[in-house]
């Protein structure tokens, strides 16, 4: 029983901190563009306004249920990542998998959203999934890399077991035992948050939002809360994976705040890449750094 | 008396008919045929009267003496067991042709007549003038029988037998003139007795004599030409008969000319045989095919005198050449076939089965034959079996490209000749009673593999596989023909393979089953380039595992060269790193439910291979595993990339299969029980959903007769059932979470970190998400986005399409949700058979690695759950959305005119391929372009010898003999 009232909490404390600090960030870009930008609170205000809308459109059972597999998909990340580290409670449903259960599961939602994308027939929608499948399967390469590299270096692919290894003081975190897989991954993290350079699957200017084009009202309201546990729970799993986890809830929520920032900084001071480039940007110099930690553990 | 009749009635009949008026063709055709009866029914009595029936031992004889005195004033004869069977050949293929003689060349039924005389006189000769009189006669009557054909280069066929038959003549004279004047003596037997320079003088005119007529390389040319201009009843006639008849009158005088070491005749027969299929390469009329395999058999047969005695000897060459007589005799009696007559069902069976036997494919007569003859090649002679086992898949390249070219076309009745069928009718019989030979017992014990656990395994998955398959096969479109019956044999030969005891029951299903595929290829529309890209890679890895057995002496405890053959042979099996062609042209290719069955079933009898030839060796691990590791990650990767960029439903998958059983690879070169288990599980599992994609492809392309890309799309309103199964299936084999695909990643990365093989498990995780790009390109492709006009006729898929695909999904959420129930029963399976490594844990739903752990029931609930409760909290807040259709969309505030336009498919992955650009283009295609044309130089650089001109016969012929001299005297 409470497992089940942690695993309630930890979705809606998740959701509400995805939308939160989606604020934020809204608030952090118009400043950098020097304009004063929404409140903080702006997502959640169109979080409703979107949830109430009644009069709404769909186009077949796979553009119906495409918001109900991101948001499970979204959730299953969430869940299977140990919050707090110490505080058994939080781990959730972390027992029943590892890493590499975790690379996969992320592709749940990924897929969902891609087969509503399709079911709609617009092909802008389509044009972002095909981008944004080329452009994940290139970055999931160095992301790949670098955790196997780091799962080795550790000997253990749970995710409590990498956390627990990062806790004998701030060296011991993995960014500094595994530089080079760290700055491989935390380049793949950019595309994984459809941060510029690589925001290619949401490209405004070219394919309006990409695969959600076609939705709106509630529909799209659980689209963009799915984004936002989806959002939270990669920032969980990073801040785990190379940033030694979170012993604390303060920890948590400092450590999640400020890797959010890092792509929303970069975001908004970089131009977009096109596809092409982007994948082989991805392919070679991220690969190459994560490659150097993966040789040096093999040796 | 018997005897007596059994040879001389032809003759009698001859001249009968020589003398009978020539108005009353009647009255010769009865008396022809009354002859030919009896002495077919004397020559069968005389059969039985020497036991030739149990084909143990062949040469037992009676002595048939005519005339006054001693030869060669009179005719003495050896009538042996074996040449009687030869002789009811002869009988019944002149019975068998008579009419159609009678059709075209009504006066040359003397000849025919006559030319049986002189092929049972040469056939039973014991006596070296006599066999010189009956060369002539067959000679001059084949040239007779040319000239009167109506054909349109028969002078010339003429002409070139005539030539060469001169030759020989004062050649054979020479050689009969040194062995009289040598020993005082004409018997065959006499030649053992010459000594000296004569010796050396008769061996070589006679073996120059011997080589050009059984046409053997080099001294084919004039063969070749011969089969090209004569008719086809003539070429027919002339194989079943006179040519049956040098050939075994050739092997009873090889073994006896004073030559020293035989062995010689190996080495121009491994030579030849090499030589001249490479040259048969490029043959493309049907006379010339034949040609080139009658120089196949004869190159096979100086090999058999070079390295065989005894009885052994001459089963193998009776055997062999009555067969190869046969499937030739029927072949040229089909009619021309580059001719545009056309055949169907019973026809192009008729036209197969000779192929078939000509290929050595079992169960037909030679293969047996030649199984034992290689095997004994292999045992004592290894160079010349490296060099006939590369003839033999060369002439069977070329038979079988002779034949997809044939089987596409359809229609006419002439191909259900009567004599094609006997003929095809014998062979078959003959299959069941050459088994009498001891040429190997076939065993189904299953001590190949020992573990009963791995061999219930395949047994069920090889049965279950097929079945799934059969209740589709009746929904068949267009002029796809019954292949139903061929994927039931296939499928019977594959669920017995894992039963197999030695390496010929083995062989033999393997053969069995590729071959049936192979035909039910055929049977699909427009299915001939599909046919022969299967056929020549069965044909390969045929040979390479038949190469494999025979070099370990049958048995599966092997390592070094025969295990490296085998496991090129499953390589190639499974299409793995460059020999995918034949999967990418053979599934789109192959009608109905079969793709389903190659890729699904039959691919995996190359695991079963694999995992025969690791459990026999000493550690239970392959030759060099870490190379066959990276082969599977490779195909893996190049596979998913392929695949994500072809344009093609059926392509797509097939190159999804290649891709996905290099997983497997990856798995069983681990050799840990880690790895293996993943290999396990994942062949169960690839069956499992590349089953439930190839029925649910049949469906689609049932429905709306189309598996392009570009044709398709929109189709989840039309065939919801078969876009749910096919939905799951890519699920699971995209390894997401939590149906059967993900367990088998996860073993497979554990095992590969398990033994530290880092690079290997990157490539196969990138592999792996590559995988996302096709398995989005095929929902999308063929069910999202857009319904063509095109397709708005088009229904759900039939219920024997529908069912076994439901059942398959079933069995995926199983697998998915319980992998528990499979591991339960493998792992401890798997322990026994001396893996490394640690086994994984399993604790209830737990499994657990020293580095890693799983819970699938946990992970399914849980996914389960939320999505229950997402689904239901939507529904019962209220939301009622309107449906529209696809084209109602957001489209810069039009509605868009039509689907077609705004359907976004064609080069779907476009970014992708400019971002691959920087790659250079290595195409296995062009690659394989670049053999065929290596070879097609070799050939036409052999071809060259073969220019046509008579003159050019004779000088082969001499320059042979020269060197012949050059060669023996020296080694004197």
């Amino acid at each position: 029983m409470g497992n089940i009232v942690s695993i309630v909490l930890t979705i809606l404390g998740a959701l509400s901190w995805g939308l939160l600090l989606g604020g934020i960030s809204r608030t952090v870009t118009a400043r950098i563009h020097g304009r004063m930008g929404p409140r903080v609170t702006q997502n959640f205000i169109d979080m409703w306004k979107l949830f109430k809308k009644t009069s709404s459109i769909h186009h077949g059972g796979m553009f119906w249920m495409a918001p109900m597999f991101r948001i499970t998909g979204a959730i299953c990340v969430l869940l299977m990542v140990p919050l707090v580290i110490g505080n058994s409670i939080t781990y959730n449903m972390s027992f029943a998998g590892d890493i590499f259960l975790v690379i996969y599961i992320m592709f749940f939602g990924c897929l969902g959203m891609a087969l509503g994308a399709g079911n709609s027939g617009h092909p802008y929608a389509v044009i972002a999934v095909s981008r944004g499948l080329a452009q994940m399967s290139s970055y999931e390469l160095s992301f790949s890399i670098a955790v196997v590299a780091i799962a080795v270096g550790l000997k253990t692919f749970r995710i409590e077991g990498i956390v627990e290894a990062q806790q004998a003081g701030i060296l011991s975190w993995n960014i500094f035992r595994f530089p080079f897989a760290s700055a491989g991954a935390l380049i793949a993290f950019l595309p994984m948050q459809m941060a510029y350079p690589f925001g290619i699957v949401l490209a405004p200017q070219e394919i309006p939002i990409g695969p959600p084009t076609e939705y709106s009202s509630r529909f799209l309201s659980f689209m963009f809360s799915g984004r936002a546990l989806f959002g939270t729970a990669k920032l969980i799993l990073f801040v785990s994976l190379l940033f030694g986890g979170a012993s604390n809830w303060i920890s948590l929520l400092v450590k999640t705040f400020l890797l959010y920032m890092y792509p929303v900084v970069v975001s908004s001071v970089f131009p977009r890449f096109r596809t092409e480039q982007s994948i082989r940007f991805l392919w070679f110099v991220p690969t190459s750094l994560a490659l150097v930690d993966l040789i040096r553990v093999m040796l | 008396m018997v005897k007596a009749l059994a040879i001389f009635l032809p003759l009698l009949g001859a001249f009968i008919n020589a003398w009978l008026p020539g108005k009353s063709p009647k009255a010769s055709r009865v008396v022809s045929y009354l002859m030919l009866t009896a002495g077919l029914i004397a020559v069968i009595m005389l059969s039985i009267q020497l036991g030739a029936w149990n084909l143990r031992d062949l040469s037992d004889s009676v002595i048939l003496s005519t005339g006054v005195g001693s030869p060669p004033l009179s005719i003495n004869l050896e009538i042996t067991a074996g040449g009687t069977l030869a002789a009811i050949v002869m009988y019944a293929a002149t019975i068998f042709s008579l009419h159609r003689f009678a059709l075209t060349t009504p006066k040359s039924q003397p000849l025919i007549l006559a030319l049986l005389t002189a092929s049972l006189g040469l056939l039973f000769a014991t006596d070296i003038f006599n066999s010189f009189v009956f060369l002539e006669i067959g000679s001059i009557v084949t040239i007779g029988l040319t000239a009167a054909c109506k054909c349109g280069s028969r002078w010339e066929a003429a002409i070139k037998a005539a030539l060469v038959s001169g030759l020989v003549t004062i050649l054979y004279l020479l050689a009969v003139a040194v062995l009289y004047r040598s020993t005082g003596m004409l018997t065959l037997a006499a030649l053992g007795n010459v000594s000296g320079a004569s010796a050396v003088i008769v061996a070589i005119l006679l073996l120059t004599v011997i080589v050009t007529e059984i046409k053997a390389f080099p001294l084919t040319g004039w063969g070749l030409d011969f089969y090209q201009g004569t008719s086809s009843i003539v070429a027919g006639l002339y194989s079943a008969t006179w040519s049956l008849a040098v050939l075994l009158w050739a092997a009873k005088v090889l073994p006896l000319l004073p030559i020293g070491n035989p062995i010689i005749y190996a080495w121009i027969g491994a030579a030849g045989l090499v030589f001249s299929q490479l040259a048969g390469l490029r043959a493309s009329s049907s006379g010339r095919i034949m040609g080139y395999s009658t120089s196949a058999y004869a190159s096979l047969l100086l090999v058999a005198a070079g390295t065989t005695t005894g009885a052994f000897y001459t089963q193998t060459v009776i055997v062999l050449m009555i067969f190869s007589s046969i499937a030739k005799f029927s072949l040229f009696m089909l009619g021309n076939p580059e001719k545009k007559d056309q055949w169907s069902g019973f026809g192009t069976l008729l036209f197969l089965v000779p192929i078939l036997l000509l290929a050595g494919i079992p169960p037909l007569p030679i293969f047996w034959a030649k199984f034992a003859f290689l095997a004994h090649l292999a045992s004592g002679f290894p160079v010349i079996f490296y060099a006939v086992l590369a003839g033999l898949l060369l002439e069977a390249v070329y038979l079988f490209r002779f034949w997809s070219a044939r089987s596409e076309k359809t229609g006419e009745k002439s191909a259900k000749r009567p004599s094609a069928v006997a003929a095809v009718l014998l062979m078959l019989l003959a299959s069941v009673w050459i088994t009498r030979m001891s040429w190997g017992a076939l065993d189904f014990s299953g001590s190949i593999i020992e573990s009963a656990g791995l061999r219930n395994i395949f047994h069920g998955l090889f049965a279950i596989g097929t079945l799934l398959c059969l209740p589709g096969v009746f929904n068949r479109i267009g002029r796809e023909k019954s292949y139903w019956f061929w994927l039931l044999i296939s499928g019977a030969a594959l669920t017995i393979l894992p039963a197999a005891g030695n390496g010929l029951t083995f062989y033999l299903l393997w053969e069995i089953s590729a071959f049936a595929a192979v035909i039910g290829v055929s049977k699909g529309t427009a299915a001939s380039k599909g046919t022969f890209w299967y056929a020549v890679f069965a044909s390969l890895s045929g040979y390479l595992l038949l190469g494999g057995i025979l070099l370990s002496k049958g048995s599966f405890a092997m390592a070094g060269v025969p295990a490296v053959l085998i496991t090129i042979a499953a390589l190639v099996k499974m299409g793995q790193f460059g020999t995918h062609l034949w999967n990418v042209r053979t599934y789109p290719a192959a009608p109905g439910t079969l793709p389903a069955f190659l890729s699904g079933t039959s691919s995996k009898a190359a695991v079963l291979l694999l995992v025969a030839v690791a459990v026999n060796s000493s550690s239970a691990s392959l030759p060099w595993g870490r190379v066959i590791a990276w082969i599977g990650a490779l195909t893996a990767l190049g596979g998913a990339i392929l695949a994500a960029l072809a344009p093609d439903y059926k392509k797509m998958l097939a190159h999804a299969s290649v891709s996905q059983l290099g997983y497997i690879l990856m798995g069983l070169g681990l050799a840990s029980i880690l790895g293996w288990t993943a290999a396990i599980y994942h062949t169960i599992h690839h069956l499992i959903f590349k089953m439930a994609l190839f029925l649910g492809a049949a469906g689609v392309l049932y429905r709306t007769g189309t598996t392009e890309f570009n044709n398709l799309g929109g189709l989840v309103k039309k065939m919801p059932w078969t876009f749910a199964f096919t939905l799951i299936s890519v699920i699971s084999f995209a390894s997401i979470p939590p149906l059967a695909g993900f367990g088998s990643k996860w073993l497979l990365y554990n095992g590969l970190i398990e033994q530290g093989w880092l690079p290997v498990l990157i490539v196969g995780m990138f592999a792996s998400v590559v995988a996302f790009l096709y398995s989005f390109r095929l929902l999308h492709g063929v069910f999202l986005g857009q319904l063509s006009p095109k397709n708005a006729h088009a229904k759900e898929a039939p219920l024997p399409l529908l069912i076994p695909q439901a059942l398959l999904a079933m069995a995926i959420m199983v697998l998915g949700f319980k992998p528990t129930i499979l591991l339960n029963f493998l792992v401890p399976v798997l322990e026994k058979i001396g893996l490394s490594g640690l086994a994984p844990v399993i604790q209830g739903d737990m499994v657990l690695t020293t580095m890693g752990t799983w819970n699938a029931w946990m992970v399914g609930l849980m996914v389960m759950g939320l999505f229950g409760f997402a689904f239901v909290f939507y529904w019962i807040s209220g939301h009622k959305p309107k449906y529209v259709g696809q084209l109602d969309i957001g489209f810069a505030g039009e509605m868009p005119p039509s689907a077609d336009e705004v359907h976004y498919s064609n080069n779907f992955f476009r970014p992708y391929q400019r971002a691959l650009s920087f790659l250079p283009k290595i195409h296995a295609q062009k690659i394989f372009s670049g053999v065929n044309k290596t070879f097609n130089m070799l050939g036409d650089g052999v071809r060259a010898l073969f220019t046509g001109d008579g003159r050019t016969y004779l000088a082969h012929s001499l320059i042979f003999l020269l060197l012949l001299f050059v060669f023996l005297n020296g080694g004197m």
